[in-house]
């Protein structure tokens, strides 16, 4: 199903932005961890990486579907 | 042939990345020194390395003041001689062959890190600073015991080092 | 996905020529099967996870997971490939199709003969066993059948890409002074490096190492030997690499709507690997003693310029898919990318493996910077490297490419196509975890090719986290990429067996820039052959004639290890063949 959204057309789009952006956010803690001598503990930033790629999904989602369910008048 | 503009400032852009990383490199090699193994070893025959001079009694050897050569052989699954002892804040040379076949010789934690080919001798030579101890691990499949290879590097500090076999 | 109806698929024109095909397919994933569960087991083991083998079993794994994914799926997946695209480009059958399925054949010989002794090496009855690896480097010693093997399938990909010169000279002579269609040109052109690149195993192994084995001669030059794999080592990459970027050139395009940038870039690419191939070999080789500091100079200047093709690649195939998005309606600097088709697993396949290999290129300049090599050599970045290029980039685009292509071959549609996006998704997500944990373990100092990285005397120290959280980390993610195998192999076994239809042809689009806009010196593959042997022997000639000078053709040796069978004379005893049937017979229930 096709929608306007303002960051993606389709639910597959949102999937694929998900994984991505959640193994760019893994490698930035590499990064921190490697080039800045930053410890970042695993496990608080893992659950607050799923728990943003989450909000952005639920929300691309829903602000996607806006437009259909006023045309449906809901 | 028609290049695309953006095209061109690619190629051009890749270039220059291309030509920067060889001149890390080069930096690396002529600036800050740092040479390769290279084939200034003599060749040797694994199957007597008890008769040749140097490897008939592998260890460390003082050849200067604050300069050691270290004979060491590596065969299945040992690093001979294990441990390796060493004092701080001196040059040391190391000569790695192997009595069977190939096996890997890497200082864990620093960049002294060798290939081990029977019949070739791998001429290292690195700076040791403060007293501290290393392990020494083969990292190229040699066998059924081939995770079992390790050996330790201890620098120990220079009123503590007593000559030869520790 | 658009199809257009009345398009007759492959199967429909060509049908003897995609039965090839499909049956190259099937061998090439059974064998990524296997290769997946060894791969399970090694992940779990060497991160002392969960072990269920021996540790000295390890390396019987490891060198089944090295051989049957990188010589068995990649190179039967290619041949199947490039049958299609060149059968399809050119418009004709193959010349002669039972010439066709005889090297086929060939190479299914060697296969079972090679991935035979070293399944057999978990059986310790019998005395047959490959616990070499992938690299198989003296004075390490596998049974004479494993090398048997590999030279009958290295002649079977030869006879391949004589079939395919076939095909063009015939078309040649039906089509003078047309340009070669550029499917073809990227067939030939891989195989004129395939060429090349095979003769210095092809000497290993059949003047040193079979023999060796066969207790012909006493002994082999173990650098000699290893010079020569390597000689094959690095372009063998290239061999695996190439089919990955005929789908992105030629399929991805179309597949994400639009048409490929330019044509010329894409044969100046493929020329260029032909140059610069096998003139690196010895990047694999810089800490070697016997090998000259210049020489290794030399191949990290060639190496970093063969960044050049890849970086140009990526020009060019970014090019083609944003042409497609705004095709589709994408508008903006970046809002294209909103239009493409990411539900299509074939399109998010090809693009995400593509987006990974940026990551793989990368940490391939590192290994190919001679002195940073000492950092990383036999370290396991280097898995963690490959894994991106290889792993990712070649496995993961076949695993999509199959998706677009296999209903052409079959008139059945895929299975399910959402399973088909999760399983994508899945291996670039497991990908992502355990590549990142093998490289940041590699710069801690842990080694490649253990069964037991955990060793007594000392502790691998970590500038973050700690090493049992890379070793989960590496564990989740090579269990995530087995749950994504089993996907795969799954959707694909279940669409054998969804109803035919109608409509599954696909065309692929000319280019924007097309083949004449090119010089015609782009097609003269006789002068870039010549060329390429020529850098080959600058490469190649002094390094070799040193080390032969300095320790002998048959070297002072080094005990081989294990020694597998007793001299010729015995191994023709008909006895010892009845003898080891008959062992195999007593373990197989």
């Amino acid at each position: 199903m096709t929608k306007t959204t303002p960051f993606a057309r389709t639910r597959g789009g949102i999937l694929v932005a998900i994984i991505v952006g959640g193994v760019i956010a893994f490698e930035i803690r590499t990064v921190l961890g490697m080039l800045f001598g930053i410890d970042v503990p695993l496990t608080p930033y893992v659950i607050a990486v799923l728990v943003v790629l989450g909000v952005f999904a639920f929300l691309a989602d829903i602000v996607g579907q806006l437009p259909e369910r006023a045309k449906r008048g809901e | 042939m028609h290049i695309h503009d953006y095209e061109k400032l690619w190629l051009a852009l890749s270039l220059i990345m291309i030509v920067g990383f060889i001149a890390t490199v080069t930096y690396g090699a002529v600036g800050a020194g740092i040479e390769m193994i290279d084939d200034s070893g003599d060749t040797v025959d694994p199957n007597a390395l008890g008769d040749h001079p140097e490897f008939g009694d592998p260890g460390v050897e003082q050849v200067g003041p604050n300069e050691y050569d270290v004979h060491v052989i590596a065969r299945q699954f040992v690093f001979q001689p294990d441990p390796i002892v060493v004092p701080a804040n001196s040059t040391v040379t190391f000569y790695v062959t192997s009595a069977d076949v190939t096996h890997g010789f890497e200082i864990v934690g620093t960049n002294a890190n060798a290939m081990v080919i029977p019949g070739e001798v791998a001429e290292l030579t690195v700076e040791v600073n403060e007293p501290n101890e290393y392990g020494i691990i083969c990292h190229e499949y040699c066998g059924s015991g081939h995770h079992d290879m390790e050996g330790l590097l201890r620098v120990v500090p220079e009123d503590e080092y007593d000559g030869g076999d520790q | 996905m658009s199809t257009q109806s009345g398009t007759p698929t492959f199967v429909d024109r060509y049908p003897e020529e995609a039965s090839v095909v499909r049956q190259a397919f099937l061998v090439s994933f059974v064998a990524l099967g296997l290769g997946a569960l060894f791969g399970i087991i090694q992940a779990l083991h060497r991160t002392n996870i969960l072990r269920v083998i021996d540790s000295a079993d390890y390396y019987t794994v490891l060198t089944a997971h090295g051989v049957l994914l990188v010589i068995v799926f990649t190179i039967f997946f290619l041949v199947g490939l490039y049958q299609w695209a060149i059968t399809r480009s050119l418009n004709r059958p193959a010349e002669n199709i039972t010439f066709t399925r005889a090297w086929l054949g060939l190479m299914s010989l060697g296969s079972v003969l090679t991935g035979g002794t070293i399944l057999l090496g978990f059986f310790d009855d019998i005395a047959v066993s490959a616990d070499v690896l992938f690299t198989f480097y003296a004075p390490l010693q596998a049974h004479p059948l494993f090398y048997t093997g590999l030279a009958v399938f290295l002649i079977g990909t030869w006879l391949a890409g004589v079939d395919w010169f076939r095909s063009y000279l015939a078309w040649r002579r039906d089509n003078p002074g047309e340009r070669i269609p550029l499917q073809t040109f990227m067939v030939l052109t891989t195989m004129v490096m395939w060429y090349i690149a095979t003769i210095g195993v092809a000497v290993s192994v059949l003047f040193f190492l079979l023999p060796w084995s066969l207790g012909l001669i006493d002994t082999v030059n173990p650098l000699l030997t290893r010079t020569l794999f390597w000689f094959f080592g690095h372009p063998v990459v290239y061999f695996w690499l190439l089919p990955a970027y005929l789908l992105w050139y030629t399929v991805l395009p179309k597949i994400a709507g639009g048409r490929l940038f330019s044509d010329p870039l894409a044969r100046v690419v493929f020329v260029l690997f032909v140059l610069l191939s096998t003139p690196v070999g010895i990047h694999h080789q810089y800490l070697d003693p016997g090998i000259a500091e210049g020489f290794k100079f030399i191949a990290m200047t060639n190496t970093m310029f063969l960044l050049l093709p890849s970086l140009l690649t990526a020009f060019t195939v970014v090019a083609s898919i944003e042409h497609g998005a705004r095709q589709r309606g994408g508008t903006g600097l970046f809002g294209w990318l909103k239009a493409l088709p990411w539900r299509d697993p074939a399109f998010t396949g090809m693009t995400l493996a593509g987006l990974m290999f940026a990551a793989g290129g990368f940490s391939g300049m590192i290994n190919a910077g001679m002195n940073i090599n000492y950092l990383v050599h036999n370290t396991l970045w280097v898995p963690g490297h490959f894994h991106l290029t290889v792993g990712t980039a070649v496995a993961l685009t076949m695993m999509a490419g199959t998706y677009w292509l296999w209903p052409q071959l079959t008139n059945r549609p895929l299975f399910s196509r959402p399973i088909a996006l999760a399983q994508v998704l899945i291996w670039f997500g497991g990908m992502g975890l355990m590549s990142n944990a093998m490289h940041v373990s590699g710069l801690f100092g842990i080694p490649r090719r253990t069964a037991e990285p955990q060793y007594e005397g000392f502790d691998f120290v970590t500038s973050f986290g700690s090493v049992s959280e890379l070793n989960l980390q590496l564990a989740i993610g090579g269990s995530l990429l087995f749950v994504s195998t089993i996907l795969f192999l799954g959707n694909l076994a279940l669409s054998m067996g969804t109803p035919t239809r109608d409509g599954l042809g696909q065309t692929l689009p000319p280019a924007l820039s097309g083949p004449t806009d090119s010089p015609a010196v782009l097609d003269n593959l006789r002068l870039w052959t010549v060329i390429a042997l020529v850098l080959v022997v600058l490469a190649y000639a002094l390094p070799l004639g040193s080390i032969v000078a300095k320790g002998g053709l048959f070297g002072p040796g080094g005990s081989p290890f294990p020694v597998m069978i007793e001299p010729l004379v015995d191994w023709t005893d008909p006895g010892a063949a009845t003898q080891i049937v008959r062992d195999l017979l007593a373990v197989v229930p």
